[in-house]
């Protein structure tokens, strides 16, 4: 069923209501967002080998409505971890975001973090972002993982300092993650 | 010209629900993001930001764009992956034309969107950092348009910026990344 039209108006005031359940498939605009947040204070171990440790509370799961749609990724990360410690993206735990000119190396990745030279009680916050084409409408995972850009492991702290989970002078914060489907 | 006046839309049962707008179509509403277009660039390359006022394109971030309508705001952002040295200033640059600074102090080499950052004890070896710049513009017409980000020296000496590695490497604590510009167009 098709209605061509080339104006759409309010009958009264200045609202369209687009009923919630229901789709608009529009190339070119976000036509879904899904979003995490997580308030957990908690460690993990960036390694120098593998393809990254996923930070499991910023997964973001999404089904596209179009196989070709492009799905823009973003986090917004509070932590505190050396400034050897890269960010990386697997989609369904295999590796999809880090250089790829230069090739999956331990010091390959999207984003480090900041070099403050503080790596007890001053954590910072990072926005990593990565675009991945849908190529299907099949339910994806997308995780944002940790590694070390060289040969020895570092701890990374999610939502906390180094230091502690929260004490004066050692500050904590909140992440989030926000996957959105761009129209193809 | 047909309109439709109603105070709801609803998808069709046929079509799961879903009301399909055909390619290269626009629904114009205000404030509404009615196009994006997005960039990757990760090559390892090194531009130069030089003391002559002249903000040179970062070009592996160009972005062009042609507007649904004249009237629209562009939304420019760009996260950037790089190790310079602090003494640096970046722009937004249009279709050649530097626009992006601080009209304020005027279109002079340390007048920016913003500066490179300062790394503690003034690394430029093995720690890149990674930015956001934001610009809003009008254009005033549907162009196309290409958004560019440029760099140049705040002072007297000419330097360089490594845009995805870090000064010197790749290899183990040298690390390389990814940089990004997102433009979106927004109805007004």
């Amino acid at each position: 069923m098709s209605t061509t039209l080339r104006n759409l108006e309010p009958r009264s005031g200045n609202e369209i209501v687009f009923n919630a359940a229901h789709q608009m498939q529009h190339q070119g605009k976000v036509v879904q967002t899904i979003t995490t947040t997580t308030h957990t204070r908690t460690t993990y171990t960036a390694s120098g080998s593998g393809n990254g440790t996923q930070i499991t509370q910023l997964n973001l799961t999404i089904t596209p409505y179009r196989a070709d749609s492009t799905i823009w990724l973003r986090w917004t990360v509070a932590y505190e971890a050396h400034h050897e410690v890269i960010f990386l993206v697997q989609r369904d735990s295999t590796l999809i975001g880090y250089n790829t000119d230069l090739g999956n190396n331990r010091w390959s990745g999207i984003v480090t973090a900041q070099y403050d030279n503080d790596y007890s009680t001053t954590p910072q916050v990072s926005t990593i972002n990565w675009f991945d084409p849908a190529g299907t409408t099949a339910a994806r995972t997308y995780q944002l993982c940790v590694r070390s850009a060289s040969s020895t492991s570092y701890t990374f702290g999610l939502n906390r300092s180094l230091a502690s989970a929260g004490a004066d002078g050692q500050e904590v914060g909140v992440s989030h993650g926000i996957a959105r489907e761009i129209c193809g | 010209m047909s309109t439709l006046v109603t105070d709801e839309l609803q998808g069709s049962r046929e079509s799961n629900h879903c009301i399909a707008m055909p390619n290269n179509t626009t629904l114009y509403a205000p404030g509404q993001t009615i196009q994006t277009v997005w960039r990757k660039f990760q090559t390892l390359a090194t531009y130069n930001s030089y003391n002559d006022n002249t903000s040179r394109p970062i070009a592996g971030l160009n972005v062009s764009i042609t507007l649904k309508r004249a009237n629209s705001k562009v939304i420019l952002k760009w996260w950037i992956f790089y190790e310079a040295h602090h003494d640096i200033t970046f722009q937004a640059i249009r279709s050649g034309t530097v626009i992006g600074f601080n009209t304020d102090a005027g279109n002079v080499r340390w007048s920016g969107m913003g500066a490179a950052d300062y790394e503690h004890s003034h690394d430029q070896n093995s720690t890149p950092t990674y930015q956001h710049h934001c610009w809003i513009d009008t254009p005033g017409s549907v162009g196309p348009h290409t958004y560019q980000i440029g760099s140049r020296s705040s002072t007297g000496a000419n330097y360089d910026i490594r845009m995805n590695r870090s000064w010197n490497g790749p290899t183990d604590n040298h690390e390389v990344g990814c940089s990004w510009c997102v433009v979106e167009e927004i109805a007004v």
